[in-house]
Formats: C-alpha cells, structure tokens, sequence
C-alpha cells in the first residue's frame, strides 16, 4: 500500500513544486490567494525584477518627494508631478502620458495618498469606489467592472482592480460623443498610507501600452 | 515676414519702453536681469517666461519702477506659459476640434502672441514647437499641424497645379485659425443639412457611412449636436421597424428622417402594441407635439412652481445649502427658453438662470406626461431631474456676485468652470447617495437622456478620483476656453497698448475719450473680448482699475483655489451617511 501511495505523493510534490515556481516568477498578472486575507501569502518576489537597481532601457528612475516612492517611469512620456496644494491634501504623485491613440488618452498616475489625506478614507474606501458603479453595480449598460482580485506585488500584499468604462467627452453640451476606456489599478496599503498606481487607455491600445506601465508597476517601491 | 525677424522687432520694440524705466530704483543685477528676461520673453522661451512669471520679488521691483512695463512683460510671459501648458496636456485625438478652439483664441489678430512671433499666421506655431518643445512625439506635432488646419492635413496633400488651386492654397495660408474653422464647418454643415432635408436612408450600412465621412469631425458645436442627433433618430427607426408591419413600413418609406419620427410616434400612439424600450426611444429623439411644447401662459404658470421645487430640492445637501445661504441675500431669476446646443445657462446680463425648453419637453416625451400635467408630485420630479444645474448654473451667479462684492472685474474663464463643475458632481454625488427617489429617476431616465447619463457618469468622476478631477474637466471638457492666465495676459496686454498709445495722442483726442468713453459700470459688464474691442474708447482710469485688479491676480487664483479645495473636502462628506444639518462636522483643510 506505500509503495503505491509513494509515487503518487513524489508526483503532487513535483507538481506542488512546479506550480509554486511559475507562480512566484509570474509578474503581477496573476492573483496569488483571491479572497483568502487570513492565510499567510507566499513571501515571494512576485514582478520584483531580479536587480532592482536597474533600469530599463527607454525609462528613468523617479524619487518622490519624502521618498514616499520611487519607481521608472518612461523617458518619452510626459511627466507631470502633483502640486504643493495637493501636497497639503495629503497627495503626492506623478502623471505620465503616453501616446494619443484611438480617441482616447494613454496615462499612467502613481499617487501616494497619506492617511490624512481629504479624499479617501484609506485604502478600502478607494477599491470601494473603483470597483462598482454608483449604484453598486459591477456591470451596466456601458460599464463594466472586474473583481477585486488580492495578489502579492513585489513582497507586498496588493490589490488589483480593473474595468472598461463609457466616458462622455462634453458633459455641459448635448453631444453625445464618448470613448470608451480601460482601467487597471494596483492598490497598495503602507503604514502611513496607501499607494495607486493607474493606468488608463482605450480599449485597442490597452494591450499595447500595459507592458510600459507593468514595467512601472515591477520597478516600484513604497515607504 | 520670418518667425526670428519678427521676434527681432518685438524685441526692439521693448527697448524704448525699458529706456523709460525708473533705473534708480534698480540695481545694475536687477537692469541686466530684466535685459536678459525681456530678450528670452521676446522669443517666446518658456522656460524663461515661466522663470519670470515665479520670480515675484523682482516683478514687484519692475512695478515699481514702471507699471507699463512690467504689465507687458508679464502679460507676454503669462500668454506664452499658457500656450505651453496647454500643448503639454494631453491632447487626445478626439479633441483635436478643441484644441483647434483653444489655439484660435491665442494665436489670431492682435493677440498678445503675435507681438512675439507666434501668429496670426498659424503655421508660425510649428517652429516654435519643434524649436522648445522637442520631446512632443511626432503624432503630437502632427496633431497640432491639424489643429492649426495647415493646408496640407486638412485641404489637400496634393501640389496645387492650377491656378485656382494655387490661389486657394495662398488665400488658405493667410487666414487665421478662426477663419480656417468657419470655412470647414461651413462646408461640413452644407453637407448635413442636405442630408437630413432630403435623404430617407437609416441602414446600419449607411448610419456607418455617414460616421466614416471626415469632413463631419469639422462641425461647430450645434453641428456637431444635430449629427449625434441625426445617428441616433436612424438608429431608433431601425430598431422601431422590427415592431412594424408591411403597412406601417411602407409609411415611412422615402420620408426624410424627422417624418419619419414623427410617424413612428403616432403609429405606437395610435396601435395597442408595447413596443417597450423603443418607443420611448422615439419619443425622446421626435419632436414635441402641441401638447408637449410650453406655451407662453404655461411658461409663466411653471416658473414660480419650478422655482420653490427646486429650492426645496437642493435643501440639505451640502453644495444645496451653500447656494440657498447665497439666495438669502440675491434673488434667484429662472427662465425656460431654448438654450441652442446647452442644457441651462447663467445670463449675467439679466441676473438669470434659464434652463432649456428643449430638455424638459424632451423630459415630458420619454415620461409620457404633457403640459397639463406638470404640477405637485410632476413638478417636484422636474425639479429634481434639473437640480444638477441650478447648483451648476448658481454657482456661476456666486462667482459674478463674488466679483461685484470685491470690485473686480470679472471675466469667464477655465477656473470658472472647473468651480462650478466641482459643485455639480459634488451635489449629484450625494444625492445619488442619500436620496433614494433622485437616484431611481436618474437611473430610470439614463438609458433615453444623455442629459441624465451624464450627469450620473460625470458624479462617478469626481467620487472615483477626486484628486484628479480639477485637471480632467481643465484638460478635457474645456479645452477651447480660455484659462483664467491666457485671458489676464490678453487684457493686459491690450490696456498696456492702449495705454502707451494714449501718450501720442493730442489733447482734444484725449478729452473725447474722457468725456463719451466707456465708465467702469459699462466696462463692469463686458467679455473680455469686448474689453479688448473697446480699450481704445474707454476712459484711462478705468483701464488703469482693471490693469490694477489683472496685477493682483492674487484675489482671483485665492478665490479659485479655495471653491476647489472646499469641493475636493467636501467629497467624503457627501458620501458619508449623515449630511451636514444633521449635525456632521466638515472636515477642516490639512
């Protein structure tokens, strides 16, 4: 009866084994322990690049004020830092925009919010109002919003959002011209706060620019 | 006439005025600064400009010494920061209609910008872009070409071989952008008119047709508001007609579109079909019947009810309770007329809020309900389907009341619309939240009224991301309007000239302007284009007023700066369970 049950254990082992290394050199793109916050992550790397202190070619690091994060952001983008009034509010991040295509915007945000910060009661209330439409809804007739999926992103527990939503581009007039844009956020919780990283695009050229902000997204590092 | 020649004479220009400077008051650091800046500002460098504009201890030194001077240079540093700040933003594809707008108010006759090179030969902009804004991609440059409606990009990328072509192509190059615009909207509009007076056709092929033809992305705004329309009437009829039977099909046959509505909306009248969706679908996109339009009697009847309604309405929440506190001491003034392509507007003029007959007979279509049955529970849900834009449109009589209290003048600007926004989404935000009957209605009129859908999608903006909300509505929604900096430079710049031009002038020229020119009431009133127009008609020290409230921008920047920090604080608040009269604390700024 062992002999048999042996082989049978050696070969969930290896398969046990497999897995638990696919996943852990996986980037951020998969969900490591959905919906499970009591049992113990792996305390792996996931996406964390295997020398931090490198930089990719075509992007340069960035040290927020406080060194609150730093992380690489794309040289050919524009970059944009919040101001000393957001400063005050408890805000401090960067904008990136990328090319314009398909009538829609390509920007990727890193935005750290204090916990004394006037927009969001933590990072709860910010998942809470990115994750559902204004009804509660996860999907409408236009909108349509993923699950909030917890993942382990570089050491650190995360949470990852996404959805795909009809924007109007003049709300004052009666035109009813609009772009459709896709979204992902990583939200991560500190201890003085929680950090965003956001990107946003049209649908065609989401897959073409995500790997630019997935770069973003592997070289970051939050107090 | 070349970009660097010109900016040569600009900078030439400026030498008399610095000989006229007061040097006593400056050092030899402070002279070889101002020489240095004056050079870099006279060929449009915006780093310098920018440099200049935050150093506030030597403007205040200039100011002293010269008042004249210093309102030119800043005025010059202030249109080219501007220019720059916009063409940083993101520019989307889409916006290339706005981003045109916001160029033809900045670079066209007489504006500051030509004094440096930049205009109002618009294709003076792409030196200057290629020259300080290297890093833009070569999309971005190339959508800037079209923005400036550079001959090539929009007309033809042919060479111009006869005659004729050859002399549009020169007639083409000397217009300004405005004119460019009025030209390709003109054309744009000929062609949809004809369509909509003489085509019958809704396929989904031709609706697809129709949306590929190019020369539609050139109609002005209320062109723009009859295509939307026009594609959505042949989309309803597509859909109406898998209700209809042989005989109803044939009716519509060969009718021109808006026939063909209006038999849709008598043949689901008239038949016992449920049709559903679709029917209401027509009846928000047909024209009103007799009894769905308001009369003049009605008009009167309804206002006054209208009023009290929607006092009550906005009563309790937090951007309702800061409007009525303003409607203790002002009088709120509301009309109902057509509003061309808006939803409501504030008239300064008469001290009135006009909400469009359009929309609320549209309202009445999709909820099946006429005239006479506006009144008690229909009119307290009118009131509240349009409370969004009385806070809007009140915030705008706050900010003019605002002006007139502090003796300012007061122009329309970005700012002015990124407070007043802030206070709508704000308001939509948390009676969504906490008033059950309001949110149902929204949500129940979203699907047939852009109007609703947007108010709802643009309330989830601002409760997404409040953070960012100032510089979407700045860098997407008004593109074409001036920012509060592009407009101040522009009216400084015109009263420093008018001003200069004034010491030339002989006596009895002078004692006329004094005399028949315009007072500080008449000037009190006007657009900051009418200003500008009429500069050479008004009295001096009514332009040395505004020159003096324009140097103090602190007073305005202040006032924006705070309605945008009181909205941003406001935001947890509104979504929290208790409203403020209920006794909730407002979270101080940190």
């Amino acid at each position: 009866m062992l002999k048999k049950v042996i082989p049978i254990l050696i070969v969930l082992f290896v398969i046990g084994g497999v897995l638990y290394i696919k996943y852990s050199q996986k980037s951020v793109a998969e969900p490591v322990a959905e919906q499970k916050e009591q049992i113990n992550l792996p305390a792996d790397s996931a996406g964390l690049k295997k020398n931090s202190n490198a930089v990719s070619q075509g992007f340069k690091r960035f040290t927020m004020d406080e060194e609150y994060f730093l992380c690489d952001i794309p040289i050919d983008w524009e970059f944009t830092k919040t101001n000393e009034r957001k400063a005050k509010k408890g805000v401090y991040g960067l904008q990136v925009v990328g090319p314009r295509m398909d009538d829609a915007p390509t920007i990727a945000y890193v935005t750290f919010y204090l916990k004394n910060n006037i927009y969001f009661n933590g990072y709860n209330d910010f998942i809470k109002r990115n994750s559902k439409d204004i009804f509660g809804d996860k999907k409408n007739e236009t909108d349509t919003y993923g699950p909030v999926e917890k993942i382990k992103l570089n050491g650190k527990i995360a949470y990852r959002l996404e959805s795909e939503i009809k924007e109007y581009t003049e709300p004052e007039t009666k035109s009813e011209k609009f772009i459709m844009l896709r979204e992902k956020f990583y939200v991560i919780p500190s201890e003085k706060g929680f950090h965003v990283l956001h990107f946003m695009s049209s649908d065609p050229s989401y897959s073409k620019y995500l790997p630019v902000f997935e770069e973003m997204v592997y070289s970051f590092r939050g107090v | 006439m070349t970009l660097k020649f010109t900016k040569k004479i600009a900078f030439l220009a400026m030498i008399p005025l610095m000989a006229g400077l007061s040097f006593s008051q400056l050092t030899p650091e402070d002279v070889k600064a101002l020489d240095s800046y004056t050079k870099e500002i006279s060929l449009a460098n915006p780093v310098i400009a920018n440099q200049f504009l935050d150093d506030k201890s030597f403007i205040d030194k200039i100011k002293i010494s010269s008042l004249t001077v210093a309102a030119q240079l800043i005025s010059k540093a202030e249109a080219i920061n501007d220019l720059s700040n916009l063409l940083d933003n993101r520019l989307y594809k889409t916006k290339e209609y706005e981003l045109s707008k916001a160029l033809q108010l900045r670079i066209d006759n007489n504006k500051v910008l030509t004094t440096i090179g930049i205009g109002p030969i618009p294709e003076t902009l792409i030196p200057w872009v290629k020259k300080y804004k290297k890093k833009y991609s070569a999309s971005k440059v190339s959508l800037i070409e079209r923005a400036i409606r550079k001959y090539e990009v929009v007309v033809s990328s042919k060479p111009a071989i006869t005659d004729k072509q050859r002399r549009d192509k020169v007639n083409w190059e000397r217009a300004t952008i405005k004119e460019r615009n009025t030209i390709l909207a003109g054309r744009a509009d000929k062609v949809l008119t004809k369509l909509i007076n003489k085509d019958s056709r809704t396929s989904a092929n031709y609706q697809d047709a129709l949306r590929s033809i190019k020369k539609f992305k050139y109609l002005d705004a209320s062109g723009q508001a009859r295509f939307t329309k026009y594609m959505a009437q042949m989309s309803a009829v597509e859909k109406a007609k898998a209700s209809l039977n042989t005989t109803q099909l044939a009716q519509l046959d060969g009718q021109i579109i808006e026939d063909q509505m209006r038999l849709l909306g008598n043949i689901f009248d008239q038949s016992d079909m449920n049709a559903g969706a679709i029917e209401t679908k027509v009846n928000a996109l047909r024209q009103s019947r007799m009894k769905e339009t308001i009369n003049f009697q009605e008009n009167q009847i309804l206002i006054p009810l209208l009023r009290t309604a929607m006092e009550k309405e906005v009563k309790g929440t937090i951007t309702g309770d800061k409007l009525l506190k303003f409607y203790k001491a002002n009088k709120l003034n509301i009309a109902i007329a057509p509003c061309q392509n808006c939803n409501a507007k504030f008239e300064p003029t008469n001290n009135r809020i006009v909400f469009d007959s359009g929309l609320i007979q549209q309202y009445m279509r999709i909820r099946g309900i006429t005239t006479e049955d506006l009144e008690g529970e229909e009119i307290n849900n009118l009131a509240k389907y349009l409370s969004p834009m009385l806070i809007h449109e009140g915030t705008h009589q706050m900010q003019h009341a605002w002006a007139a209290k502090n003796d300012i003048y007061k122009f329309y600007t970005q700012e002015d619309e990124i407070e007043a926004n802030s206070m709508e989404a704000l308001y939509t935000l948390e009676k969504l939240e906490k008033d059950k009957e309001f949110s149902s209605l929204m949500k129940k009129m979203r699907s047939n009224s852009t109007y609703a859908d947007k108010r709802i999608k643009f309330a989830k903006r601002f409760q997404k991301n409040t953070d960012k909300f100032t510089s979407a509505i700045r860098q997407t929604y008004y593109y074409a309007l001036p920012s509060f900096a592009s407009s101040r430079a522009e009216i400084l710049k015109a009263i420093s000239d008018e001003l200069i031009r004034r010491e030339s002038l002989d006596a009895t020229v002078l004692g006329d302007i004094e005399k028949y020119g315009s007072s500080v009431s008449e000037v009190m009133s006007m657009t900051s284009s009418e200003l500008i127009s009429a500069v050479g008609d008004t009295k001096a020290l009514v332009l040395k007023k505004v020159q003096s409230d324009l140097l103090n921008s602190e007073v305005y920047t202040d006032h924006y700066n705070g309605a945008e920090d009181w909205s941003e604080s406001m935001v947890i608040l509104a979504l929290a369970g208790d409203s403020p009269s209920m006794g909730s604390k407002v979270p101080a700024l940190k």
